[in-house]
């Protein structure tokens, strides 16, 4: 299978034209400071060269990041990670800390702890879902120009582009539109309970449990979405 | 009622079926949306272009699921209602939406 031949800048082959055409000096460090910012939003783009001999050094440029993409690592890795490492600690503590009978200053202080949790968990997730939905998925879906030979900058188009990696528009883009709001719903209504109820949603068999298969369910729901958030980003990363 | 906490006071449990029935609601409404959206029946209008449909697809959901938890809400706070019955039907709401809006299963309608 061939894939479409696409950019892949930081990637440069000695004794060929420089990427950047303007080289980057750098006097002292405040003036490296300054711009350092600048420099990490701009990544050089040119046509990977598919023909090159084996054994031809390459050097790495300068570790660049453009916007859009910083946006999709604050989606996908800081935010929706975040979220599913508080949907793991959750579930875990809503079983391992439910207790019978009377609570203690122990249990009400537990609770008070998992409450929170829970609802910086759905905090994470509800800016991951808008943060998504808002931001990172008009870059997905980015209509190239007619005519464009490198669809790079177009991971929708890029994808479709293939039959092989169509799929991964196909369903795992368009289930990545929906289902992450119905975990945010989930985890708002269990926080909202543990704001409520707080002791009662560890002593409380029957709530704890219930809690629980949310809890669970949206654990499910945001793994399955950040996997396929992660195998489309390996075949057409937003840059 | 006795008291559950040092510094709480016992709640009825409908606040809390409330909020598990309204995010089913929520969730199924969301997959019926996308179900109109793929037949054609209904398609609610993008409300931020670059995005497209899914904003308003999404938006809509979100507030049915919000205004579906305050009526439920304002309804239940300070009730004890069944929850076995409540939190199956809640179950049912999400499983149906969850799959409502997976691909393969809107692409048969």
């Amino acid at each position: 299978m061939r894939y479409p031949i696409r950019p892949r800048g930081g990637v440069r082959i000695q004794g060929e034209r420089p990427l950047v055409q303007k080289r980057v000096r750098v006097p002292d460090w405040g003036e490296a400071s300054q711009g350092a910012v600048d420099r990490l939003l701009v990544r050089p783009r040119r046509p990977l060269d598919s023909t090159r001999s084996p054994g031809v050094e390459h050097t790495m440029d300068t570790m660049l990041f453009t916007e859009r993409s910083l946006w999709t690592m604050l989606h996908g890795m800081a935010l929706g990670g975040g979220a599913l490492m508080g949907l793991a600690i959750a579930l875990f503590s809503l079983r391992a800390m439910r207790f019978s009978g009377v609570p203690g200053a122990t249990a009400d202080r537990q609770a008070l702890y998992l409450t929170w949790l829970i609802v910086a968990t759905a905090a994470l997730l509800w800016s991951s879902v808008l943060a998504g939905t808002y931001v990172t998925f008009p870059a997905y879906r980015a209509v190239p120009p007619e005519g464009i030979a490198d669809l790079g900058p177009y991971p929708k188009a890029l994808i479709q582009s293939v039959p092989g990696t169509a799929w991964l528009h196909s369903f795992a883009m368009e289930a990545k539109e929906h289902v992450p709001w119905i975990a945010a719903m989930l985890a708002t209504a269990v926080a909202f309970v543990g704001l409520r109820y707080r002791a009662k949603l560890l002593g409380d068999r029957q709530l704890n449990d219930m809690a629980t298969v949310l809890v669970a369910i949206c654990f499910g729901l945001v793994s399955f979405v950040a996997l396929l958030g992660v195998l489309v980003n390996k075949v057409a990363p937003v840059e | 009622m006795a008291s559950i906490g040092r510094n709480q006071e016992a709640v009825t449990n409908g606040a809390a079926m409330a909020a598990f029935l309204a995010a089913g609601i929520g969730a199924f409404a969301l997959g019926v949306i996308v179900i109109l959206n793929e037949t054609g029946l209904f398609a609610a209008p993008a409300l931020y272009a670059p995005a497209g449909g899914v904003t308003g697809r999404t938006t809509l959901a979100a507030a049915i699921w919000v205004i579906g938890w305050a009526v439920l809400h304002r309804r239940w706070r300070d009730r004890q209602v069944e929850a076995r019955v409540v939190f199956a039907l809640s179950l049912l709401g999400i499983g149906l939406g969850i799959v409502l809006t997976l691909p393969p299963i809107w692409k048969l309608f």
